[in-house]
């Protein structure tokens, strides 16, 4: 189905199907960008990243003394530099991990290789049989004794507690480890507003913009699909979430290296990201339509690398831009949507923390979990995870208990509810991508309830 | 030449009493040897060190019995890791000179009187008080080796003196005063020019770390079964033997292993003062690193690290921290004699470490500093050395004695046997293993030891590191096993391979031949002669880019098989007298093309030849064992021989020719090049009458070009199976043509094949014919060390695109597109630097990095570059008709006050003489005004100076992100003008694509140093320029800055 560009404003929000027209009025419900920690103005490029690591680990320190303490009692926190006076002796050390992995993308390599002929295969995962973690505090760095299979659970940039002693090699022999944990829950009220939200990622307008799918999608949500009882449905629907690559799931470089082949390559790539975009702008101009909309960047979209990617501008995106009912948000992104605090990222951080893991058994579910545990939400940064030099604060850890997290453009679509120990509650998400599985997930504001909806053509 | 060859070795010593052994730590110390009974247990040690000293004789020895005598000494690990100190007793000192021929055996006493008493007389003094100078002499029967002169044996006298240093007067003064008057004869000395430490090992045929094995009863353990002899050594036992009771192993089979030897690499890291580099009277030591492994093993057994004032402590490092400098100093050397190393490793250790440390110890006056080495009562001084060498030419090295350990400098090792761009640490491990490494200035040195024990912990990793990184790169090279087995195959000690030059080994191995077959060396009196011989040959090239097959033929070791198959030798050289004299048949001589006569092996075989067939067959089936062995340290030994072999043999050719060597001969060598320059031309003649359309080939075949050992053929094939077929039958029918052992062999086929001149071509080198190797490139600026990196890597990538891809218009496509980035400012800054080592200041003509060196003197002396440094620059532009020496720029002040650089310099004088040609075979005449000239060559940009007298008085106006117009005033804060707006969206994209790309890349520069230093919590203080990212990162962050302002100007993001 195509949708022509000349219908104007003023028309309809629903559109109506039959002679005697039903009419659903869409709720409103508030909602507040929680996001201001992502803001760019502080952003000081001639910072070094020992600065993030720094902040990230002096806060994170102050939450994990207090349960070092509920949970282990009067065992003593060794700085790792009086390490040497407790050799054999139990204690507690708090630092950064370190994962040293020989085949982590390294620049250096790359340049060096440059001038050899064959470049080796880039490898789908940073894992090797050599790679060793290590804690790091403000000054020293020790080796932690790990089996491999327990290895793959840590990632660098994770701050937590290890209790344990140090051994004669100089290493830490590990006996059990605390993490800072998810933050407590602030709100005890819950919302009794009614309500759904449509998360979706990975629409990829730059090649399925002809689709059946995404027809049926907008038509779903715009309540012009079925009958009368499933238009009323599609007016709960309050707000649409977009994690991520609206305009492309890759990104095309430039390959060739000759003057004019490469000049008109380039161009090429500017020029289908334009379209895309364009595309994406009437897309997402049929949805704003009718109803409110949150737009997060992707890692293939265009607009920054680094995290937190800037929203797109308004100036690529000119038809959707005009309407109050859109919104362009950050990747990663925190808003507070009816009571309900929602929080999530367009993918990155839970793909770098798989690459650096090496495990494709476990569930991005369960980096999700496991992120919110570390109360931060992509430690790999800005190891191998672009992101702003920030010097001041880590925007990335997390300081709200989120009731929905999570994460865009995973390759099949899983929920659960994980309930904390201090009562939390959080709907944790992935958002699969749409132009692969034509999925959209929708979830119950008031009971978290979630399900999906598929608009598979086939 | 060796000088040091000249005369024996300064045998001065300094003689001090040193500290007694005393083991404090466990963990430094060797295990105990297991107790051992000499009458009824073997020892056996691999040596590492051989040397002799004038000692007593001790009773029931062989030699004088009287009088001072020499003892020599082995030091040597067993394989249990015990370090030994063997004496050897009985071993004098002896050389030839001619006889006449009616000396009989009743003229030997007296002749033996009247020289004891001549030499006495020449003494001035008698220190040592030698009573029998002359201990003996022989009348023999011998042969000199230099020319035929038949068979018969000549009478010669073979003279046994008391102690080394009497065989240069007795040369003397037979040769210039009359001793012994019954006969009015010149005497001529033979082979009074020999160490005496190569003279024991050749007559004992002990060959370098080699092990010696000392048989139950033979030997004597000193301290111990009533053997109760001065221990003398730090060595954990001390045996006596006599010269003819041990056995030498030759390193074959069980005997090739190795000992564990220990190896403690070291460095140091001293505060400086600003601008100056360190002086050992003025600037403490502040720091020593230390690693230790044991040879065979892949990770240090001992780290540790002694520290001025506190250090923090370092996981896995022992540290040990002194309040005072001269304490500090006093226990590292106290830690090196428990520690016992076999060898000293470390970069530059030579020339800086360790004399920085002694010359400190000494200003400090600590005591018992100079013990390092095993004699307990020797001190370790410092001699400056210099060595001229025809392969090294002139180097001035300090040398510093540590008898019975081996310092093995790994910088004076890379120099030796690599050629690199540059040789500082950085760039050597860069170069090898592919790691940077932190590098920190040395004022910043001096603000870490100033600050507390947390800075002091990170200088003391970084040192750990400068101590960590020879190790690895001696693993990664192979250094010690090619080391010892070149020791082995030459039969030299380790340490001469390091301090003397190539002729020591020949004649080690000389040596070895002659005396098993009666000849004696003459003692070459060294003139220089302007002799030259013509060189090797090259056929002339025909120039091109040839997209056939091309067949390589190359001679397998050239020179020594023409040497072995026309039987070229000092003992086969004929003068036309002596042909004459002896008359002998044509047919018995082998006449060379540069008319020199020489016997053929039938009549007598050279030993030169000889030498050659054994090391080249030794070379044979070390690689046949090679391929057999599956234990990768094995695999590592047999190939370090196997090279050391080839190596050996190639030096045969070269010592016959080094004119100001031990025994050069004119004749053998010109006969060489000779026969070699007449092969290749034979070899172009053969192939080219063979391969022909009249003989049934498709083609005829084309010899294209040809240079000293190989020739290129043209078969006419386009198949890559075909020119390997025709390949090989061309090279067994042309070695059908020559005498035996010369071989042409068939190795490889090169498709395609750019020509471009005289020892310059590439091809993409192929032996299967399935697919490549690698690309081979020969005399181009892939690898010239002059140039800025951009011209090595652009060339590599052009020859890349035009072999692999075998796409011209590709390649010239690329070409243009470099040469654009570079007009366009677009090229990294560090592909443009050109580095120079800083020697002298005081050059004749001006060169661009002295001025620049003298320029960053003014602007701050602390960072200036000091003699020794390596000055890295950039070319800047600046005002027509400014001498390029001045527009030489300090490449991060000019990265960071925006100087432009001058980038038709760099087009100009770096990058279009060699593009120009490799790419004239393919375009012809018009490749110059191609490449540098035409449409990409029109953008250009031209970033405008900080600094600079214009720079005050200019304003920047902001230009339209479209069309590159000025705005007007009211637009001024606005992206684009009027005209672009349209176009608004679309520059958007494209300024986001730059910006997304410029971010990936500052973080991950960024991350990657964080990572490279080893921590995430400390800032990067690194400032090593060798390193491809330093630059890179600085302009990083400038171009994020400038990009960050130009999005703003498309709006703020309000939403």
């Amino acid at each position: 189905m195509v949708h022509t560009k000349d219908e104007s404003i003023e028309n309809l929000p629903l559109r109506l199907g039959n002679e005697n027209p039903q009419e659903f009025k869409r709720q409103d419900v508030q909602y507040e960008d929680l996001s201001s920690d992502f803001d760019s103005k502080s952003i000081d490029f001639s910072k070094q990243f020992c600065s993030i690591y720094a902040v990230r680990l002096a806060e994170l320190r102050e939450t994990l003394i207090p349960r070092v303490v509920a949970k282990w009692g009067d065992v003593q926190i060794v700085k790792l530099a009086d390490l040497e006076d407790f050799e054999g002796q139990e204690c507690v050390i708090i630092g950064t991990l370190y994962k040293h992995q020989k085949c982590k993308p390294s620049i250096l390599h790359e340049l060096s290789e440059d001038h050899q002929l064959a470049l080796s295969e880039p490898k789908s995962n940073y894992c090797s049989e050599k790679d060793q973690l290590f804690l790091e505090d403000e000054m020293l760095r020790i080796k932690l004794v790990i089996e491999d299979t327990d290895l793959k659970n840590y990632v660098t940039g994770v701050v937590c507690a290890i209790l344990g002693h140090k051994d004669k090699n100089g290493s830490f022999e590990i006996k059990e480890w605390c993490f800072p944990g998810c933050v407590p829950r602030s709100l005890p009220a819950q919302p009794k507003s009614k309500g759904k939200l449509v998360f979706l990622s990975g629409l990829d307008l730059a090649n399925t913009s002809t689709n059946l799918s995404l027809s049926l999608l907008i038509e779903w949500i715009c309540g012009m699909a079925g009958e009368a009882a499933a238009q009323e449905n599609a007016t709960d629907i309050v707000r649409v979430i977009i994690a991520g690559n609206s305009v492309k799931t890759v990104t095309k470089t430039n390959t060739l290296m000759g003057h004019a082949e490469g000049k008109a390559q380039d161009a090429a790539i500017t020029k289908e990201v334009a379209r895309a975009t364009t595309l994406a702008d009437s897309f997402l101009y049929e949805i704003a339509k009718c109803c409110c909309i949150i737009v997060m960047p992707g890692q293939h979209d265009p607009t920054n690398a680094m995290l937190p990617q800037r929203p797109l501008h308004p100036c690529i995106l000119p038809l959707t831009s005009r309407f109050q009912s859109f919104k362009g948000a950050t990747n990663p992104w925190i808003g507070k949507i009816a009571k309900r605090i929602v929080m999530g990222s367009s993918g990155q951080p839970i793909e770098d923390i798989i690459k650096a893991t090496g495990e494709t058994d476990i569930s991005p579910l369960d980096w999700l979990e496991k992120t919110l545990l570390w109360k931060h939400m992509c430690p790999t940064a800005p190891d191998t995870l672009p992101v702003y030099p920030y010097s001041v604060k880590d925007p990335f850890i997390i300081n709200y208990c989120p009731d929905i997290y999570f994460v865009g453009n995973t390759d099949k679509f899983e929920t659960k509810l994980w309930k904390g120990e201090e009562n939390q509650m959080v709907r944790l998400i992935c958002i699969p991508k749409f132009s692969s599985t034509h999925i959209a997930v929708i979830v119950d504001i008031e009971t978290l309830d979630t399900e999906f909806i598929c608009f598979g053509t086939e | 030449m060796d000088l040091a060859d000249e005369d024996f070795l300064d045998e001065t010593l300094v003689i001090g009493e040193g500290p007694e052994q005393e083991n404090t730590s466990a963990k430094w110390s060797r295990a105990p040897p297991p107790p051992l009974n000499p009458k009824v247990d073997t020892l056996a040690f691999q040596q590492i060190e051989i040397d002799h000293y004038i000692g007593k004789s001790l009773p029931g020895m062989p030699g004088s019995k009287v009088g001072p005598v020499p003892i020599m000494r082995m030091f040597g690990v067993t394989e249990q890791g015990n370090s030994v100190c063997c004496y050897i007793h009985g071993f004098c000192p002896y050389l030839f000179v001619s006889a006449p021929s009616n000396f009989t055996n009743d003229h030997c006493r007296l002749f033996k009187e009247a020289l004891n008493q001549a030499v006495k007389k020449d003494m001035k003094s008698n220190p040592d008080n030698i009573q029998d100078a002359i201990l003996a002499v022989e009348l023999v029967h011998k042969q000199s080796m230099y020319g035929y002169g038949g068979n018969d044996k000549l009478p010669f006298l073979k003279i046994t003196v008391a102690v080394p240093k009497l065989i240069a007067p007795c040369k003397r003064l037979l040769e210039q005063d009359t001793v012994y008057t019954a006969f009015n004869y010149q005497y001529r000395a033979f082979e009074s020019n020999i160490d005496f430490d190569i003279r024991f090992m050749v007559d004992t045929s002990v060959v370098g770390c080699s092990w010696i094995e000392l048989p139950p009863g033979s030997w004597k353990l000193r301290g111990q079964h009533g053997h109760m002899l001065e221990l003398t050594t730090r060595c954990q036992l001390e045996v006596d033997v006599a010269w003819d009771a041990f056995i030498a192993h030759t390193p074959e089979g069980e005997w090739s292993k190795i000992a564990p030897f220990r190896i403690l690499s070291f460095d140091i890291e001293c505060a400086g003062r600003e601008g100056i580099f360190p002086e050992a009277k003025h600037d403490p030591v502040i720091q020593i690193a230390n690693m230790v492994i044991r040879q065979g093993e892949s990770e240090p057994f001992l780290r540790n690290i002694f520290t001025l004032d506190t250090c923090a402590p370092i996981v896995g490092s022992q540290v040990l921290s002194f309040e005072k400098e001269s304490l500090m100093l006093e226990k590292w050397a106290d830690f090196v004699r428990q520690l016992d190393p076999d060898i000293f490793t470390g970069y530059n250790i030579n020339n800086f470490d360790f004399p920085y440390l002694i010359n400190r110890a000494q200003h400090l006056n600590v005591r018992n500093f100079n013990f390092l080495g095993r004699i307990k009562n020797i001190k370790s001084v410092i001699k400056d050395h210099v060595l001229q060498s025809k392969q090294l030419g002139r180097r001035e090295n300090k040398s510093i004695n540590f008898e019975g350990r081996v310092p093995f400098d790994l910088l004076l090792v890379l120099v030796r046997d690599y050629k690199l761009r540059s040789y500082t640490l950085n760039a050597v491990s860069y170069h090898f293993l592919q790691e940077q490494k932190e590098d920190v200035q040395h004022k910043d040195i001096t603000g870490l030891q100033n600050g507390n024990a947390q800075t002091r912990r990170r200088l003391a990793v970084y040192c750990l590191k400068d101590a960590y990184l020879p190790l690895r790169l001696l693993d990664k090279l192979m250094c010690i096993i090619i080391y010892m087995e070149m020791a082995r195959v030459t039969g030299v000690s380790i340490s001469s391979l390091l301090t003397r030059g190539q002729q020591i080994k020949v004649v080690s191995q000389l040596l070895r031949k002659t005396r098993e077959k009666d000849y004696l060396m003459p003692v070459h009196q060294g003139h220089g002669t302007d002799e030259q011989f013509e060189g090797a040959t090259v056929i002339e090239p025909k120039r091109g880019y040839y997209n056939d097959p091309i067949a390589t033929l190359d001679f397998s070791s050239l020179y020594p098989s023409i040497i072995m198959a026309h039987n070229l030798c000092y003992t086969t050289l004929l003068t036309i007298a002596k042909k004459k004299e002896l008359n002998i048949q044509e047919d018995q001589i082998t006449t060379t093309p540069s008319r020199s006569f020489f016997i053929k092996n039938t009549i007598r075989k050279g030993i030169l030849p000889e030498i050659l067939e054994n090391l080249l067959a030794a070379r044979k089936k070390a690689k046949a064992e090679l391929k057999q062995e599956t234990d990768p340290l094995k695999q590592k030994v047999l190939d370090g021989r196997q090279y050391a072999l080839k190596v050996s043999a190639n030096s045969v050719y070269g010592f016959t020719g080094a004119q100001m060597g031990k025994l050069p001969c004119l004749e053998i060598s010109a006969s060489v090049t000779a026969y070699g320059r007449t092969m290749i031309e034979q070899t172009k003649q053969e192939v080219e009458d063979h391969f022909r359309i009249e003989n049934g080939y498709k083609n005829d075949a084309i010899v294209i070009y040809g240079d000293t050992d190989s020739v290129m053929v043209k078969f006419g094939v386009k198949d890559i199976e075909d020119a390997m077929k025709l390949g090989k039958e061309a090279a067994d029918y042309v070695t059908s043509k020559f005498i035996k052992p010369i071989k042409l062999e068939f190795e490889k086929v090169y498709f395609p094949y750019l020509l471009i001149n005289k020892k310059r071509y590439a091809g993409l080198y192929f032996t299967k014919p399935d697919k490549y190797d690698k690309m081979d490139c020969k005399g181009l600026e892939t690898v010239r060390r002059d140039n800025c990196p951009l011209v090595a890597n652009m060339m590599n990538t052009c020859l890349q695109i035009l072999l692999i891809e075998r796409n011209p218009h590709a390649a010239v496509d690329y070409a243009k597109q470099i040469i654009s980035d570079l007009l366009c400012n677009r090229i990294d800054l560090s592909q443009l630097v050109i580095t120079k080592e800083l020697t002298k200041t005081d050059y004749a003509a001006k060169q661009a990095h002295v001025e620049l060196a003298a320029k960053m003197k003014k602007r701050d002396a602390g960072n200036a570059p000091k003699l020794g440094d390596r000055v890295a620059y950039v070319f800047t532009s600046a005002a027509k008709g400014t001498p390029a020496y001045q527009k030489a720029e300090d490449p991060v002040y000019a990265l960071q006050n925006s100087i432009p650089i001058d980038t038709n310099y760099y087009l100009e004088n770096q990058l279009a003489k060699p593009l120009v040609r490799i790419f004239e075979p393919i375009l012809g005449d018009k490749a110059e005004s191609l490449l540098l000239k035409g449409d990409h060559t029109r953008t250009r940009c031209i970033a405008t100076s900080q600094v600079g007298a214009l720079a005050a008085f200019t304003r920047k106006k902001e230009t339209c992100l479209g069309c590159k117009a000025v705005l007007p005033p009211d637009r001024e804060d606005k992206a684009v003008c009027k005209h672009c707006e349209s176009q608004e969206a679309e520059l958007f994209h494209n300024e986001l694509q730059a910006q997304h790309k410029l971010e990936e890349k500052f973080s991950r520069l960024w991350a990657e140093c964080q990572r490279c230093q080893g921590s995430l919590h400390q800032e990067v203080i690194c400032s090593n320029r060798d390193c491809p990212i330093f630059y890179m990162r600085v302009k990083s962050r400038l171009d994020m800055d400038a990009k960050i302002k130009r999005i703003k100007r498309f709006g703020a993001l309000e939403w």
